[in-house]
């Protein structure tokens, strides 16, 4: 019975122990999914992009640290005329207007692939270690932040809000000031 | 005339109370014109926030919201500004004096007291991200009723000084309504002024004869006993003629031109007691008063009779304007009035002369005059009866003897002939009476009354 106790209590003070970091973990992970669904409006999106009538998608390449919370952050919420779908892919499609790739081995098909197509690539440094999207998600201290690569936004035929610069932790590439 | 009265206050009043209306509206104009400026920039200053502040509601930064919503903290205008995001809950904001709403979950923009609050959505594109809400202070409530207030007043002393000169133009017009009816009065009683006057004249002139003949009755004594004497030296003369006839003798030259002499006296003594009675109307002209005088002499010395002497004093140039014959019955008059003042006999006084005023006196205008006066030294008049004198029917004969209007047509008839007549008595120092007749320049002019 002693022994019974022993482990109980070392469980339960493991569980204490790691549970604020699962909580962030799980905070973190529910702010990036709600970021996810709020960077569209603060694009200048090409005029050819966006098909009417479809759906705005945004599409989870490879692994998927979101689950569920992600659908339903998008659930009814709208771009426009366009209810915002989200899809889990394992290779590019076409009708991807978001990339969210959550591992460095992602992140480099996504950026392959979506070269020059107008797709806001997505990436985590938190989880990935290196920066390979246009937004890439950043932790400083307990908030979730990003970085903007103002060049590679160019690269994709995208212009991103001044405003949404304003918010970001660091501007990669700024764009040039007109003389 | 009365419509006109009638309906100019009733105008002025309901142009007074539309005005005060109109201050009233204007005030409530101004009141909604105020609310939707302020509305209108309060309103601004929201959207310029909301615009910047869309992202930093969107990815929950309450730091760069705060930054955002802290510039607005140097505006004193401004309250208190707070940004929402879209679930209601507040981001980041700040108060200088009440707390902030918990939340905001819907456009609004209401006055609290002299505060304006507004709250718009913000939006990014078509993506709702929250709200924006902005408390701002307004001119003061009781700022702004003064004002209308002073709106209103002015409307309404507008509005009083039109009803005044309203009632003013009332009052003007019933004045003046009333000073048309005085007018037409005035011409009314100025017509039977005139109406009288020309009877007056009518009368005066009738009386002027019956002076004239009781004048005449006066003479016809004095005349009769003349006449008789006339009679008596013609019926001599014939009687002396006949003798000298009778003797044969033709030496009767001398009681021929007697009696010739003595026709003609007679003659001319009924010739002027003719003229005299005759009905003549006035009729002016120049007239020298000394010629006048001396052609009346024989009348006059008919008229006193022997016990009373006659002096005269004439100025050889007394012309003035004036009816001969009348001033011959003024004088005739006078003459006969002197008599009757001398009943034990005395000396009658009869002078002209020339005298000129420089400067106007008191009741006679200044100017040339001729004087013509006549004295008597008789009974002479105490002060009351002087003043009486002319009064018409005034009379101190007895009964049967005066008519009491010999002075009195006297002075009416000098009036006529703008000049004047003065009175100077006491009893016991005789009477002279003074007329003054405006002199005549134009002497060259031959007088008509040679005779």
């Amino acid at each position: 019975m002693r022994a019974v106790r022993g482990v109980v209590l070392f469980a339960a003070a493991a569980i204490y122990a790691a549970a604020p970091a699962l909580a962030q973990a799980v905070t973190a992970n529910a702010v990036k999914a709600a970021y996810l669904t709020k960077f569209a409006p603060f694009v200048e999106w090409p005029a050819s992009s966006q098909q009417p009538d479809s759906p705005f998608v945004i599409c989870i390449i490879g692994r998927d640290p979101f689950g569920d919370v992600l659908d339903r952050i998008a659930a009814g919420q709208k771009f426009g005329t366009h209810p915002i779908a989200i899809k889990r892919i394992q290779a590019m499609q076409s009708d991807c207007r978001i990339v969210y790739a959550g591992s460095s081995t992602d992140a480099a098909k996504m950026s392959d692939a979506a070269r020059k197509e107008p797709v806001l690539t997505v990436s985590d440094a938190d989880t990935d270690g290196g920066a390979h999207g246009i937004i890439c998600f950043v932790r400083e201290k307990d908030h979730v932040r990003f970085d903007i690569d103002a060049g590679e936004a160019r690269q994709h035929g995208l212009v991103m809000s001044s405003k949404l610069l304003d918010l970001a932790r660091k501007i990669v590439n700024p764009p040039e000031v007109a003389p | 005339m009365r419509l006109r009265i009638g309906i100019a206050p009733l105008v002025a009043l309901g142009l007074s109370l539309a005005l005060i209306v109109a201050g009233f509206l204007m005030a409530g104009y101004e009141e909604s014109l105020f609310r939707k400026k302020a509305i209108a920039e309060v309103t601004g200053q929201a959207h310029i926030l909301a615009a910047s502040v869309t992202a930093a509601l969107a990815f929950d930064d309450a730091k760069a919201a705060k930054e955002y919503v802290s510039a607005l903290r140097a505006n004193p205008d401004i309250d208190a500004a707070a940004v929402y995001v879209a679930s209601g809950a507040r981001l980041a904001g700040f108060t200088k004096t009440s707390p902030l709403p918990r939340s905001v979950i819907r456009a609004d923009s209401h006055f609290e007291n002299d505060k304006l609050v507004v709250s718009i959505p913000a939006a990014q594109g078509a993506q709702r991200v929250g709200y924006v809400y902005i408390k701002a202070r307004t001119e003061s409530l009781e700022r702004r009723y003064l004002r209308y207030a002073v709106l209103v007043i002015l409307m309404t002393m507008a509005a009083l000084i039109l009803g005044v000169l309203a009632l003013s133009q009332a009052s003007l017009t019933r004045a003046h309504r009333l000073l048309e009816a005085h007018a037409k009065d005035l011409a009314d009683t100025n017509r039977r002024l005139e109406r009288e006057m020309q009877e007056r004249a009518r009368i005066e002139e009738a009386l002027r004869q019956s002076q004239k003949m009781e004048a005449l009755g006066q003479l016809s004594g004095g005349i009769a006993h003349d006449f008789n004497n006339l009679l008596a030296a013609i019926k001599g003369n014939i009687q002396l003629l006949e003798r000298r006839l009778s003797q044969g003798r033709t030496d009767v030259e001398k009681y021929i031109g007697g009696l010739k002499e003595g026709i003609d006296r007679a003659t001319a003594l009924t010739q002027r007691v003719l003229a005299f009675s005759r009905r003549q109307p006035l009729a002016n002209m120049p007239v020298n008063l000394s010629l006048l005088v001396k052609g009346m002499h024989d009348l006059l010395r008919q008229s006193v009779g022997s016990q009373v002497d006659i002096r005269t004093s004439l100025y050889p140039d007394a012309w003035t304007i004036c009816d001969p014959n009348q001033m011959e019955n003024v004088l005739l008059n006078l003459a006969i009035n002197a008599r009757d003042a001398m009943p034990e006999g005395g000396t009658l006084i009869v002078t002209t002369r020339l005298t000129r005023f420089e400067k106007d006196m008191a009741d006679v205008p200044g100017g040339d005059y001729v004087v013509l006066s006549v004295s008597d030294t008789g009974t002479g008049m105490p002060e009351d009866v002087r003043e009486k004198a002319i009064e018409p029917f005034f009379t101190t004969k007895p009964p049967g003897q005066g008519t009491g209007l010999g002075l009195s047509s006297i002075f009416g008839y000098v009036k006529q002939s703008k000049g004047h007549l003065k009175i100077d008595s006491a009893p016991g120092e005789g009477t002279t009476v003074t007329i003054l007749l405006p002199g005549y320049q134009g002497r060259d002019i031959p007088g008509k009354n040679e005779q």
